[in-house]
């Protein structure tokens, strides 16, 4: 294999530049300033002084604008992650494309999928949702329209959430899909929160899986915010439909004790 | 009065935070240190997740860990488990699975620190507190999340401790008046007329109970979504007794009712507190306009703590906030936890 291939501990894991463990980051940034020595000297203490980082080098410095500069810097990194000790990173899915996740659908369930998602609350933003529901889906990736497996309804952006949960049981959904851009005063947790006390209250939690997504949710908070699992950045539709078709299958299994393997 | 004092009536007690940070972790962790000091066996799950190092929207806001005495059980899942430095033994492991894996229930072995993280649905919970006392948890404390309430409902809980806080409002009179419509939201009194309540809790459906002992029943859709539909039904009707929902009631739905009442007393009565959702209205303003909130099954508030601090942001003085909260409702204690403790500079 590739010369490359020396693997780090995932006990301390460092940054990579050049070889193992040297810590190497790139940063870019522009300072209001001049371009000229004062600038420089001021990106490097910015850096060397504010940041942690240590051995800063300037590698690209170019005027914008009179009164501004843009910086290209690198330094060194200190600092070690533990990833051992990272406990939202979602192990159980196993990775599937959109092809695989048909076959497993009809394989362990042997019959469709009903999604329904929206944009809740005064939420306007749809490109997210969309992105993940719709035919044209996302970076080349079809949406869960697309796929014979799946009954994928979008009701679009600014929803109720007791509009959401209504049409939910009318097609009798088997997820319910929430995307929140807007986090400002964090108006996104309460709109969560209250999808998920409607189900409870309802009664239905345990005959829905309730999916979040969005810029700054991450399975951590979808965890608080009662949701069976928070999609973020970089997501594909194909994760998603991996995750609910490989839940919905654990589900329907007999309790642990069967003993039946892990996915 | 302290509040291990306040909470002793009930064997399994839920923590509600009326937002994030309002201080739901630091009452756990008095509670638990006082039932330790009383020499009980307690269990803790949490709906959400407590006792993380850093909070989940803001990390520059560290978050206190929790001390759990030894034999304590505790929910939590099988990865934070792994990470955990507490000597603790898998008393059950369970089928619950959340984003941060696979619940167990685990008993610690001496004291510790462990994350909290219990079952995500409700009904789970229920489980999760009943196995605890089956393991022989003397007490279970069932902790909820953010502004979450359906861990205080009475299928989970005997009584609730509620969680109010400076991260409310900057406006002290504010903060006060919503906590006050908490309280009463959450405290909705007991239908009185036995026989009406016998009547409503009857019921599979959505209802408008009549007085001749008849009922119309509703449409899960006209309950949630086309709720203006109630209007031609409650129209012209003197003989309507009250109208009664298995299920989420929402404002919206009570809105309709009093514009079709036209300021005739109506009864709106819900399974319990958990269950009625109230957007910008309070119980007060509903009452004000005819319609009368009622629950079958009442909820205990065993005690309110204050929080004067909100992170990063404003702080109030600890003293008065106590004392206007206090005097808003009566009968309940208020109280804060460390307000003997020196307050963190
Ligand atoms: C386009 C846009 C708009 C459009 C939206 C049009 C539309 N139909 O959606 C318009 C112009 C309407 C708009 C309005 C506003 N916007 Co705007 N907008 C953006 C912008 C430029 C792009 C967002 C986007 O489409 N991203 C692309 C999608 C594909 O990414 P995504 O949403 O993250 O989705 C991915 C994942 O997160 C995940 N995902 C998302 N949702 C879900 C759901 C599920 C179930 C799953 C599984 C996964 C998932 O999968 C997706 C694919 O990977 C961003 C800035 C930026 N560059 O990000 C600001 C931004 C999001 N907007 C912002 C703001 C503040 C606003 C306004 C409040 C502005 C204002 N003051 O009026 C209003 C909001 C009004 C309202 N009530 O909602 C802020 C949000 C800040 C914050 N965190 O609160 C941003 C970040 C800009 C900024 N830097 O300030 N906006």
């Amino acid at each position: 294999m590739s010369s490359v291939a020396q693997r780090a501990s995932l006990d301390a894991v460092r940054p990579y530049g050049d070889h193992l463990d040297d810590g190497l980051v790139q940063l870019s940034f522009t300072l209001p300033v001049d371009h000229g020595p004062l600038a420089r000297e001021a990106a490097l203490a910015l850096v060397r002084d504010k940041m942690g980082l240590i051995k800063p080098e300037i590698v690209h410095a170019k005027p914008l604008t009179p009164g501004y500069t843009y910086f290209v810097l690198f330094a060194q990194c200190q600092h070690a992650v533990d990833c051992d000790r990272l406990a939202a990173v979602r192990t159980a899915t196993r990775a599937m494309s959109e092809e695989e996740v048909d076959a497993f659908v009809a394989e362990r369930l042997g019959r469709p999928i009903v999604v329904i998602g929206a944009s809740t609350g005064t939420d306007t933003h749809s490109v997210g949702i969309d992105s993940i529901l719709n035919l044209k889906g996302f970076d080349g990736r079809h949406g869960l329209e697309a796929y014979h497996w799946f009954r994928a309804h979008n009701l679009g952006s600014q929803v109720p959430n007791t509009a959401l949960l209504a049409k939910a049981f009318d097609v009798e959904a088997d997820a319910i899909l929430v995307s929140q851009t807007v986090t400002q005063q964090g108006l996104h947790l309460h709109n969560l929160t209250e999808l998920v006390e409607l189900v409870e209250a309802e009664g239905k939690r345990r005959d829905l899986l309730l999916v979040c997504g969005g810029p700054r949710i991450t399975d951590e908070l979808a965890k608080e915010l009662g949701f069976d699992a928070g999609f973020s950045k970089g997501t594909y539709p194909n994760d998603v439909a991996a995750f609910i078709a490989q839940e919905l299958a654990a589900r329907e299994r007999p309790p642990v004790d069967a003993a039946a393997p892990e996915l | 009065m302290r509040i291990g004092d306040a909470i002793a009536p009930a064997a399994r007690v839920a923590l509600v935070g009326l937002a994030k940070n309002t201080g739901k972790t630091v009452a756990l962790g008095a509670i638990l240190a006082e039932l330790e000091a009383r020499g009980e066996t307690i269990g803790v799950t949490s709906i959400g997740r407590d006792g993380e190092a850093t909070d989940a929207i803001d990390d520059a806001i560290a978050k206190p860990p929790i001390h759990l005495p030894p034999m304590a059980l505790v929910a939590t899942t099988d990865r934070l488990l792994e990470r955990s430095a507490a000597r603790t033994e898998v008393a059950l492991p369970t089928d619950h699975r959340t984003p941060l894996g696979r619940v167990v229930i685990a008993r610690l072995l001496e004291r510790g620190t462990v994350e909290v993280a219990g079952p995500v649905a409700a009904q789970d919970v229920g489980d999760v507190v009943e196995t605890m006392r089956r393991l022989g948890a003397e007490r279970v404390l069932v902790d909820g999340s953010i502004d979450r309430r359906a861990g205080a409902s009475p299928r989970l809980a005997d009584g609730v401790v509620m969680s109010t806080g400076a991260v409310l409002s900057a406006d002290l009179d504010q903060l006060v008046r919503r906590t006050r419509a908490a309280a009463e939201l959450m405290t909705l009194p007991a239908v009185e007329d036995a026989a009406l309540r016998a009547r409503a809790a009857e019921l599979r459906t959505s209802a408008l109970l009549l007085e001749d002992g008849e009922a119309v029943p509703l449409e899960t859709a006209i309950v949630h979504d086309r709720v203006e539909a109630i209007v031609p039904l409650l129209r012209g009707r003197a003989d309507v007794q009250a109208l009664v929902v298995r299920g989420a009631l929402c404002e919206p739905l009570l809105e309709q009712v009093a514009r079709a009442r036209r300021g005739r007393a109506t009864l709106a009565i819900a399974d319990d507190a958990t269950r009625v959702f109230l957007g910008r209205g309070t119980c007060a303003r509903h009452r004000a306009r005819g319609v009368v909130l009622a629950v079958l099954h009442a909820i205990p508030l065993l005690a309110v703590t204050t929080n004067p601090v909100a992170p990063l942001r404003h702080r109030f003085d600890a003293a008065e906030l106590r004392e206007r909260i206090a005097r808003e409702l009566p009968g309940v204690p208020v109280l804060d936890v460390l307000a003997d403790a020196p307050v963190p500079a």
